[in-house]
Protein backbone atom coordinates (compact mmCIF):
# COMPACT_ATOMS: atom_id res chain seq x y z
CA UNK A 1 0.00 0.00 0.00
CA UNK A 2 2.89 2.53 0.20
CA UNK A 3 3.16 2.19 -3.32
CA UNK A 4 0.06 4.50 -3.74
CA UNK A 5 2.47 7.63 -1.68
CA UNK A 6 4.58 7.58 -4.83
CA UNK A 7 3.98 9.99 -7.90
CA UNK A 8 1.22 8.74 -10.01
CA UNK A 9 1.25 10.23 -13.57
CA UNK A 10 -1.37 8.28 -14.82
CA UNK A 11 -4.90 7.90 -15.59
CA UNK A 12 -7.34 5.45 -14.11
CA UNK A 13 -10.69 5.25 -15.77
CA UNK A 14 -13.49 2.70 -14.24
CA UNK A 15 -16.47 1.38 -16.36
CA UNK A 16 -19.08 0.49 -14.53
CA UNK A 17 -22.34 -1.44 -14.57
CA UNK A 18 -24.75 -3.98 -15.11
CA UNK A 19 -23.47 -7.13 -16.50
CA UNK A 20 -23.83 -7.64 -20.22
CA UNK A 21 -24.81 -3.55 -20.57
CA UNK A 22 -22.03 -3.82 -22.63
CA UNK A 23 -19.01 -2.17 -19.95
CA UNK A 24 -16.33 -4.89 -21.68
CA UNK A 25 -17.17 -3.42 -25.61
CA UNK A 26 -16.88 0.11 -24.03
CA UNK A 27 -13.63 -0.38 -22.06
CA UNK A 28 -12.62 -1.87 -26.02
CA UNK A 29 -13.46 0.67 -27.54
CA UNK A 30 -11.98 3.36 -25.16
CA UNK A 31 -8.48 1.67 -24.91
CA UNK A 32 -8.29 1.74 -28.86
CA UNK A 33 -9.13 5.25 -29.02
CA UNK A 34 -6.18 5.86 -26.16
CA UNK A 35 -3.62 3.45 -28.05
CA UNK A 36 -4.79 5.76 -31.56
CA UNK A 37 -3.37 9.01 -30.10
CA UNK A 38 -0.57 7.11 -28.66
CA UNK A 39 -0.77 6.61 -24.78
CA UNK A 40 0.51 3.53 -23.14
CA UNK A 41 -2.61 1.72 -21.75
CA UNK A 42 -3.45 -1.17 -19.38
CA UNK A 43 -6.88 -3.11 -18.99
CA UNK A 44 -8.20 -4.58 -16.01
CA UNK A 45 -11.26 -5.02 -14.19
CA UNK A 46 -13.39 -7.94 -12.76
CA UNK A 47 -11.68 -11.19 -13.98
CA UNK A 48 -8.85 -9.89 -15.04
CA UNK A 49 -6.71 -10.93 -11.71
CA UNK A 50 -4.15 -13.37 -12.49
CA UNK A 51 -4.28 -14.67 -8.94
CA UNK A 52 -8.17 -14.80 -9.18
CA UNK A 53 -8.84 -15.24 -12.50
CA UNK A 54 -12.28 -17.23 -13.70
CA UNK A 55 -12.27 -18.78 -10.22
CA UNK A 56 -15.15 -16.72 -8.50
CA UNK A 57 -17.30 -17.34 -11.40
CA UNK A 58 -16.43 -21.33 -11.64
CA UNK A 59 -17.06 -21.36 -8.13
CA UNK A 60 -20.75 -19.88 -8.35
CA UNK A 61 -21.83 -22.30 -10.33
CA UNK A 62 -21.52 -25.09 -8.42
CA UNK A 63 -21.21 -23.59 -4.89
CA UNK A 64 -23.96 -21.23 -3.61
CA UNK A 65 -21.74 -18.34 -1.94
CA UNK A 66 -23.21 -16.37 0.44
CA UNK A 67 -22.69 -12.19 0.17
CA UNK A 68 -19.87 -11.42 2.07
CA UNK A 69 -18.09 -14.17 0.60
CA UNK A 70 -18.27 -12.78 -2.98
CA UNK A 71 -17.37 -9.51 -2.07
CA UNK A 72 -14.82 -10.75 -0.21
CA UNK A 73 -13.69 -13.00 -3.20
CA UNK A 74 -14.31 -9.80 -5.83
CA UNK A 75 -12.32 -7.32 -3.13
CA UNK A 76 -9.11 -10.20 -3.55
CA UNK A 77 -9.18 -9.85 -7.67
CA UNK A 78 -9.27 -5.92 -7.15
CA UNK A 79 -6.60 -5.86 -4.54
CA UNK A 80 -4.39 -8.19 -6.71
CA UNK A 81 -4.81 -5.88 -9.56
CA UNK A 82 -4.47 -2.38 -7.52
CA UNK A 83 -1.41 -3.55 -5.77
CA UNK A 84 0.35 -5.38 -8.64
CA UNK A 85 -0.65 -3.66 -11.47
CA UNK A 86 -2.46 -0.84 -11.32
CA UNK A 87 -0.30 1.06 -8.92
CA UNK A 88 2.77 0.30 -10.90
CA UNK A 89 1.02 1.53 -14.65
CA UNK A 90 -0.12 4.65 -12.84
CA UNK A 91 3.20 5.27 -12.05
CA UNK A 92 4.70 4.72 -15.28
CA UNK A 93 2.19 6.61 -16.91
CA UNK A 94 -0.35 4.77 -18.52
CA UNK A 95 -4.04 4.90 -18.75
CA UNK A 96 -5.59 1.95 -17.11
CA UNK A 97 -9.37 1.04 -17.84
CA UNK A 98 -11.50 -0.89 -15.95
CA UNK A 99 -13.64 -3.22 -17.01
CA UNK A 100 -16.20 -3.07 -14.08
CA UNK A 101 -14.55 -2.38 -10.99
CA UNK A 102 -15.17 -1.52 -7.13
CA UNK A 103 -18.80 0.41 -7.81
CA UNK A 104 -20.39 -2.69 -9.43
CA UNK A 105 -18.84 -4.80 -6.67
CA UNK A 106 -20.47 -2.54 -4.36
CA UNK A 107 -24.26 -2.48 -6.02
CA UNK A 108 -24.53 -6.00 -6.54
CA UNK A 109 -23.63 -6.19 -2.71
CA UNK A 110 -25.48 -3.73 -1.60
CA UNK A 111 -28.76 -5.44 -3.50
CA UNK A 112 -28.17 -8.35 -1.84
CA UNK A 113 -28.31 -6.99 1.84
CA UNK A 114 -24.44 -6.36 2.36
CA UNK A 115 -23.80 -2.88 4.39
CA UNK A 116 -22.80 -0.04 2.43
CA UNK A 117 -20.52 1.64 5.71
CA UNK A 118 -18.63 -1.73 5.47
CA UNK A 119 -18.17 -2.35 1.89
CA UNK A 120 -16.86 1.37 1.28
CA UNK A 121 -14.50 0.60 4.20
CA UNK A 122 -13.36 -2.48 2.56
CA UNK A 123 -12.53 -0.71 -0.59
CA UNK A 124 -11.49 2.25 0.97
CA UNK A 125 -8.01 2.60 -0.92
CA UNK A 126 -8.48 1.91 -4.46
CA UNK A 127 -11.73 3.89 -4.16
CA UNK A 128 -10.16 7.52 -3.67
CA UNK A 129 -8.35 6.82 -7.22
CA UNK A 130 -10.36 5.92 -9.96
CA UNK A 131 -12.51 8.18 -12.68
CA UNK A 132 -15.72 6.45 -12.62
CA UNK A 133 -18.54 6.21 -15.27
CA UNK A 134 -21.95 4.11 -14.99
CA UNK A 135 -23.67 2.86 -17.76
CA UNK A 136 -27.23 2.72 -17.23
CA UNK A 137 -30.01 0.90 -19.33
CA UNK A 138 -33.57 -0.02 -18.60
CA UNK A 139 -34.11 -3.76 -17.28
CA UNK A 140 -35.99 -4.28 -20.33
CA UNK A 141 -33.09 -3.79 -22.75
CA UNK A 142 -30.66 -5.66 -20.45
CA UNK A 143 -32.61 -8.71 -20.73
CA UNK A 144 -32.34 -8.63 -24.94
CA UNK A 145 -28.55 -8.17 -24.63
CA UNK A 146 -28.42 -10.85 -22.05
CA UNK A 147 -30.70 -12.99 -24.63
CA UNK A 148 -28.24 -11.96 -27.41
CA UNK A 149 -25.55 -12.81 -25.85
CA UNK A 150 -25.60 -15.84 -23.78
CA UNK A 151 -29.39 -17.20 -24.88
CA UNK A 152 -30.34 -17.37 -21.53
CA UNK A 153 -30.57 -14.82 -17.99
CA UNK A 154 -27.72 -15.98 -15.67
CA UNK A 155 -28.63 -17.18 -12.29
CA UNK A 156 -26.27 -14.81 -10.49
CA UNK A 157 -27.99 -11.30 -13.43
CA UNK A 158 -31.39 -12.79 -12.51
CA UNK A 159 -31.09 -12.14 -8.62
CA UNK A 160 -31.94 -15.93 -7.94
CA UNK A 161 -29.83 -16.17 -4.52
CA UNK A 162 -31.70 -13.14 -3.35
CA UNK A 163 -35.26 -12.17 -5.23
CA UNK A 164 -37.55 -14.54 -4.93
CA UNK A 165 -39.89 -14.48 -8.04
CA UNK A 166 -41.76 -17.19 -9.70
CA UNK A 167 -39.46 -16.61 -13.16
CA UNK A 168 -36.59 -16.31 -14.13
CA UNK A 169 -37.96 -13.25 -16.15
CA UNK A 170 -39.51 -11.65 -13.73
CA UNK A 171 -36.64 -12.51 -10.91
CA UNK A 172 -34.31 -10.51 -13.95
CA UNK A 173 -36.36 -7.62 -14.07
CA UNK A 174 -36.69 -7.06 -10.37
CA UNK A 175 -32.93 -7.60 -8.80
CA UNK A 176 -32.05 -5.06 -12.26
CA UNK A 177 -34.47 -2.84 -10.96
CA UNK A 178 -33.06 -2.96 -7.59
CA UNK A 179 -29.66 -2.53 -8.89
CA UNK A 180 -30.29 0.51 -11.12
CA UNK A 181 -31.64 2.37 -7.57
CA UNK A 182 -28.60 0.93 -6.57
CA UNK A 183 -26.36 2.68 -8.43
CA UNK A 184 -28.46 5.62 -9.20
CA UNK A 185 -27.98 6.18 -5.56
CA UNK A 186 -24.41 5.60 -5.55
CA UNK A 187 -23.78 7.72 -8.37
CA UNK A 188 -25.58 10.43 -6.01
CA UNK A 189 -23.29 9.86 -3.15
CA UNK A 190 -20.00 9.81 -4.18
CA UNK A 191 -20.85 12.27 -7.67
CA UNK A 192 -19.97 10.05 -10.20
CA UNK A 193 -21.15 10.34 -13.93
CA UNK A 194 -23.68 7.91 -15.31
CA UNK A 195 -23.99 7.22 -18.83
CA UNK A 196 -27.23 6.22 -20.33
CA UNK A 197 -26.42 3.17 -23.16
CA UNK A 198 -30.14 3.19 -24.27
CA UNK A 199 -28.82 3.61 -27.96
CA UNK A 200 -25.99 2.18 -30.53
CA UNK A 201 -22.65 1.06 -29.52
CA UNK A 202 -21.19 3.99 -30.89
CA UNK A 203 -23.19 6.68 -29.12
CA UNK A 204 -22.46 5.63 -25.86
CA UNK A 205 -18.39 5.52 -27.06
CA UNK A 206 -19.26 9.46 -28.12
CA UNK A 207 -21.00 10.16 -24.45
CA UNK A 208 -17.88 8.62 -23.00
CA UNK A 209 -15.02 9.92 -25.13
CA UNK A 210 -16.88 13.56 -25.00
CA UNK A 211 -16.96 13.23 -20.62
CA UNK A 212 -13.36 11.85 -20.76
CA UNK A 213 -11.86 14.78 -22.84
CA UNK A 214 -14.34 17.50 -21.01
CA UNK B 1 -3.79 2.27 20.55
CA UNK B 2 -6.89 1.02 19.14
CA UNK B 3 -8.54 4.14 16.70
CA UNK B 4 -11.91 5.73 17.32
CA UNK B 5 -13.03 3.10 14.47
CA UNK B 6 -11.74 -0.15 16.11
CA UNK B 7 -13.44 0.83 19.58
CA UNK B 8 -16.95 1.55 17.59
CA UNK B 9 -16.45 -1.56 15.49
CA UNK B 10 -15.46 -3.41 18.98
CA UNK B 11 -18.28 -1.72 20.62
CA UNK B 12 -21.26 -2.65 17.78
CA UNK B 13 -20.04 -6.70 17.95
CA UNK B 14 -20.38 -6.47 21.59
CA UNK B 15 -23.78 -5.08 21.69
CA UNK B 16 -25.19 -7.77 19.47
CA UNK B 17 -23.19 -10.36 21.18
CA UNK B 18 -25.49 -13.62 21.25
CA UNK B 19 -27.85 -12.61 18.89
CA UNK B 20 -29.03 -16.48 18.79
CA UNK B 21 -29.35 -19.41 20.96
CA UNK B 22 -26.32 -21.17 20.19
CA UNK B 23 -22.97 -20.60 21.33
CA UNK B 24 -19.79 -19.83 20.03
CA UNK B 25 -16.54 -20.83 21.39
CA UNK B 26 -12.99 -20.06 19.31
CA UNK B 27 -9.05 -21.01 20.83
CA UNK B 28 -6.38 -18.82 19.87
CA UNK B 29 -2.14 -19.18 20.15
CA UNK B 30 0.82 -20.05 18.52
CA UNK B 31 1.61 -23.15 16.05
CA UNK B 32 2.77 -25.61 18.52
CA UNK B 33 0.44 -23.87 21.59
CA UNK B 34 -1.73 -27.34 22.35
CA UNK B 35 -4.59 -25.59 21.51
CA UNK B 36 -6.33 -28.05 18.66
CA UNK B 37 -5.57 -31.39 20.71
CA UNK B 38 -7.32 -29.16 23.76
CA UNK B 39 -10.15 -28.37 21.42
CA UNK B 40 -10.68 -31.58 20.02
CA UNK B 41 -10.80 -33.10 23.60
CA UNK B 42 -13.36 -30.58 24.32
CA UNK B 43 -15.25 -31.66 21.27
CA UNK B 44 -15.59 -35.30 22.39
CA UNK B 45 -16.58 -33.75 25.92
CA UNK B 46 -20.06 -32.11 24.07
CA UNK B 47 -20.20 -35.17 22.16
CA UNK B 48 -20.57 -37.31 24.78
CA UNK B 49 -22.67 -35.20 26.93
CA UNK B 50 -25.35 -35.25 23.39
CA UNK B 51 -24.95 -31.85 22.78
CA UNK B 52 -25.40 -30.46 19.10
CA UNK B 53 -22.26 -29.30 18.21
CA UNK B 54 -20.12 -28.34 15.33
CA UNK B 55 -15.75 -27.96 14.36
CA UNK B 56 -14.26 -26.04 11.94
CA UNK B 57 -11.17 -25.08 11.70
CA UNK B 58 -8.98 -21.80 10.24
CA UNK B 59 -8.55 -21.95 6.12
CA UNK B 60 -10.55 -24.75 5.67
CA UNK B 61 -13.48 -24.33 3.48
CA UNK B 62 -13.74 -26.42 0.73
CA UNK B 63 -14.09 -24.21 -2.33
CA UNK B 64 -11.61 -21.46 -0.64
CA UNK B 65 -8.63 -23.11 0.58
CA UNK B 66 -7.57 -24.73 -3.04
CA UNK B 67 -7.61 -20.92 -4.24
CA UNK B 68 -5.43 -20.04 -1.49
CA UNK B 69 -3.15 -22.97 -1.25
CA UNK B 70 -2.40 -22.24 -5.44
CA UNK B 71 -1.41 -18.15 -4.16
CA UNK B 72 0.76 -19.61 -1.33
CA UNK B 73 2.27 -22.40 -3.43
CA UNK B 74 2.98 -19.78 -6.56
CA UNK B 75 4.29 -16.90 -3.90
CA UNK B 76 1.97 -14.34 -5.27
CA UNK B 77 0.22 -13.36 -2.76
CA UNK B 78 1.23 -9.69 -1.34
CA UNK B 79 0.02 -8.85 2.59
CA UNK B 80 -3.57 -7.40 1.77
CA UNK B 81 -4.37 -10.58 -0.79
CA UNK B 82 -3.23 -13.05 1.76
CA UNK B 83 -5.30 -11.48 3.94
CA UNK B 84 -8.58 -11.09 1.83
CA UNK B 85 -8.24 -14.72 0.57
CA UNK B 86 -8.42 -16.17 4.40
CA UNK B 87 -10.92 -13.27 5.17
CA UNK B 88 -13.07 -15.00 1.81
CA UNK B 89 -12.30 -18.54 3.43
CA UNK B 90 -13.40 -17.45 6.94
CA UNK B 91 -16.86 -15.37 5.46
CA UNK B 92 -17.43 -18.78 3.38
CA UNK B 93 -17.70 -20.88 6.49
CA UNK B 94 -19.38 -18.40 8.51
CA UNK B 95 -21.81 -17.51 6.09
CA UNK B 96 -22.73 -21.25 5.27
CA UNK B 97 -21.90 -22.88 8.71
CA UNK B 98 -21.38 -20.94 11.85
CA UNK B 99 -23.72 -18.48 11.65
CA UNK B 100 -26.85 -20.70 10.40
CA UNK B 101 -25.29 -23.00 13.22
CA UNK B 102 -25.83 -20.85 16.16
CA UNK B 103 -28.89 -19.44 15.32
CA UNK B 104 -29.91 -23.29 15.62
CA UNK B 105 -28.71 -23.82 19.10
CA UNK B 106 -25.45 -25.31 17.84
CA UNK B 107 -22.20 -24.92 20.08
CA UNK B 108 -19.95 -24.14 17.36
CA UNK B 109 -16.27 -24.47 17.90
CA UNK B 110 -13.56 -22.85 16.02
CA UNK B 111 -10.07 -23.61 16.19
CA UNK B 112 -8.75 -20.03 15.40
CA UNK B 113 -10.83 -16.81 14.45
CA UNK B 114 -11.35 -13.57 13.67
CA UNK B 115 -8.03 -12.64 15.83
CA UNK B 116 -5.55 -14.89 14.23
CA UNK B 117 -6.37 -12.46 11.00
CA UNK B 118 -5.61 -9.68 13.23
CA UNK B 119 -2.33 -10.87 14.86
CA UNK B 120 -0.92 -12.61 11.76
CA UNK B 121 -2.22 -9.61 8.84
CA UNK B 122 -1.18 -7.01 11.18
CA UNK B 123 2.29 -8.51 11.43
CA UNK B 124 1.65 -8.96 7.67
CA UNK B 125 1.75 -5.10 7.23
CA UNK B 126 -2.07 -4.62 6.84
CA UNK B 127 -3.71 -1.98 9.04
CA UNK B 128 -5.57 -3.17 12.06
CA UNK B 129 -8.48 -0.75 11.92
CA UNK B 130 -9.12 -2.23 8.21
CA UNK B 131 -8.82 -5.63 9.88
CA UNK B 132 -11.42 -5.25 11.99
CA UNK B 133 -13.46 -3.62 10.28
CA UNK B 134 -13.67 -6.07 7.24
CA UNK B 135 -14.45 -9.26 9.92
CA UNK B 136 -16.80 -6.41 11.63
CA UNK B 137 -19.22 -9.16 9.65
CA UNK B 138 -18.85 -11.80 12.17
CA UNK B 139 -20.10 -11.88 15.62
CA UNK B 140 -17.65 -11.75 18.54
CA UNK B 141 -17.21 -15.42 20.21
CA UNK B 142 -18.99 -15.84 23.66
CA UNK B 143 -15.98 -17.25 25.01
CA UNK B 144 -11.93 -16.91 23.58
CA UNK B 145 -9.36 -19.78 24.87
CA UNK B 146 -5.53 -18.26 24.16
CA UNK B 147 -3.74 -20.99 24.67
CA UNK B 148 -0.56 -18.99 25.94
CA UNK B 149 2.89 -20.56 25.18
CA UNK B 150 6.22 -18.78 26.49
CA UNK B 151 7.97 -18.54 22.60
CA UNK B 152 10.48 -20.87 23.70
CA UNK B 153 8.43 -23.89 24.41
CA UNK B 154 6.22 -23.51 20.79
CA UNK B 155 9.34 -23.52 18.83
CA UNK B 156 10.47 -26.17 20.41
CA UNK B 157 7.47 -28.50 19.94
CA UNK B 158 6.74 -27.11 16.51
CA UNK B 159 10.47 -27.57 15.07
CA UNK B 160 11.22 -30.89 16.81
CA UNK B 161 7.93 -32.55 15.49
CA UNK B 162 7.84 -31.12 11.85
CA UNK B 163 10.77 -32.33 9.24
CA UNK B 164 10.06 -29.00 6.94
CA UNK B 165 8.72 -25.40 7.70
CA UNK B 166 6.56 -23.93 4.98
CA UNK B 167 7.55 -20.82 3.36
CA UNK B 168 4.11 -18.23 4.65
CA UNK B 169 3.94 -20.39 8.15
CA UNK B 170 7.78 -19.27 8.38
CA UNK B 171 6.69 -15.81 7.80
CA UNK B 172 9.44 -15.89 5.27
CA UNK B 173 7.35 -13.60 2.66
CA UNK B 174 8.19 -10.87 5.48
CA UNK B 175 12.25 -11.15 4.48
CA UNK B 176 12.60 -11.66 8.33
CA UNK B 177 15.72 -13.81 7.83
CA UNK B 178 16.91 -15.80 5.13
CA UNK B 179 17.46 -18.76 6.79
CA UNK B 180 13.39 -20.53 7.15
CA UNK B 181 14.06 -21.32 10.66
CA UNK B 182 15.38 -18.18 12.11
CA UNK B 183 12.44 -16.51 9.99
CA UNK B 184 10.06 -18.58 11.53
CA UNK B 185 11.82 -17.84 15.31
CA UNK B 186 11.35 -14.21 14.57
CA UNK B 187 7.74 -14.05 12.81
CA UNK B 188 6.11 -16.44 15.86
CA UNK B 189 7.94 -13.87 18.19
CA UNK B 190 6.08 -11.18 16.46
CA UNK B 191 3.05 -12.76 16.39
CA UNK B 192 2.99 -13.54 20.12
CA UNK B 193 3.26 -9.37 20.81
CA UNK B 194 0.44 -9.21 18.31
CA UNK B 195 -1.83 -11.94 20.51
CA UNK B 196 -0.28 -10.46 24.06
CA UNK B 197 -2.14 -7.15 23.32
CA UNK B 198 -5.11 -8.75 21.36
CA UNK B 199 -5.28 -10.89 25.05
CA UNK B 200 -6.01 -7.88 26.59
CA UNK B 201 -8.02 -5.84 24.05
CA UNK B 202 -10.93 -8.59 23.81
CA UNK B 203 -10.50 -10.12 26.32
CA UNK B 204 -9.59 -13.65 26.17
CA UNK B 205 -9.56 -16.52 28.62
CA UNK B 206 -5.81 -17.23 29.31
CA UNK B 207 -5.02 -21.26 29.65
CA UNK B 208 -1.30 -21.80 30.25
CA UNK B 209 -0.15 -24.78 27.74
CA UNK B 210 2.48 -25.56 30.36
CA UNK B 211 0.06 -27.21 32.34
CA UNK B 212 -0.80 -30.76 32.20
CA UNK B 213 -3.03 -31.04 29.69
CA UNK B 214 -5.34 -32.89 31.53
CA UNK B 215 -5.68 -29.75 33.54
CA UNK B 216 -5.98 -27.18 30.99
CA UNK B 217 -8.60 -29.20 29.87
CA UNK B 218 -9.94 -29.10 33.03
CA UNK B 219 -9.80 -25.27 33.03
CA UNK B 220 -11.37 -24.56 29.97
CA UNK B 221 -14.35 -27.50 31.10
CA UNK B 222 -14.80 -25.23 34.47
CA UNK B 223 -15.17 -21.79 32.43
CA UNK B 224 -17.50 -23.54 30.28
CA UNK B 225 -19.78 -24.53 33.16
CA UNK B 226 -19.47 -21.44 34.58
CA UNK B 227 -20.88 -20.00 30.93
CA UNK B 228 -24.11 -22.06 29.76
CA UNK B 229 -26.14 -24.91 31.13
CA UNK B 230 -25.13 -28.22 28.48
CA UNK B 231 -28.62 -29.45 29.11
CA UNK B 232 -30.03 -26.35 27.14
CA UNK B 233 -27.77 -27.71 23.83
CA UNK B 234 -28.71 -31.19 23.90
CA UNK B 235 -30.01 -32.96 20.85
CA UNK B 236 -33.81 -33.43 20.50
CA UNK B 237 -34.38 -36.36 20.25
CA UNK B 238 -36.94 -37.49 17.61
CA UNK B 239 -40.47 -38.59 18.21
Amino acid sequence: MTLQKKKQTGTLIAIEGPENIGCSTQTNLLIESFQRAGNPTLRGGLGYSEFIGSDLEETIKIHPLRPHTVTLFHATEIFDQFEKKILPALQAGFIVVLDRWIFSVIAQSMVRGVQQRWLTSLFEEPLMTAKTLILKAEPEILIQRSFNQQGTLGFWDSGQDCVVRDGLYEGFIEYQKRQKKTFKDLAKKFQLTTISCDGTIESTHEKILKYIHS
Amino acid sequence: MPSKKNKKNKKSNKSNKRPYPGFLIAVEGLDGSGKSTQLALLRKWFELEGVKVFFTEWNSSAVLKPITKRGKQQKILTGTTFSLTHATDFADRYERQILPLLRAGYIVLCDRYVFTAYARDCVRGCNPSWLRSMYSFATLPDVTFYFRTPLEVALQRILSGRPELKFHEAGMDLDLDDDIEESFKKFQGLLFKEYHKLSKEFQFIEIDSTLPPKRQQEVMRSNISKTIALKDFKQKKHS
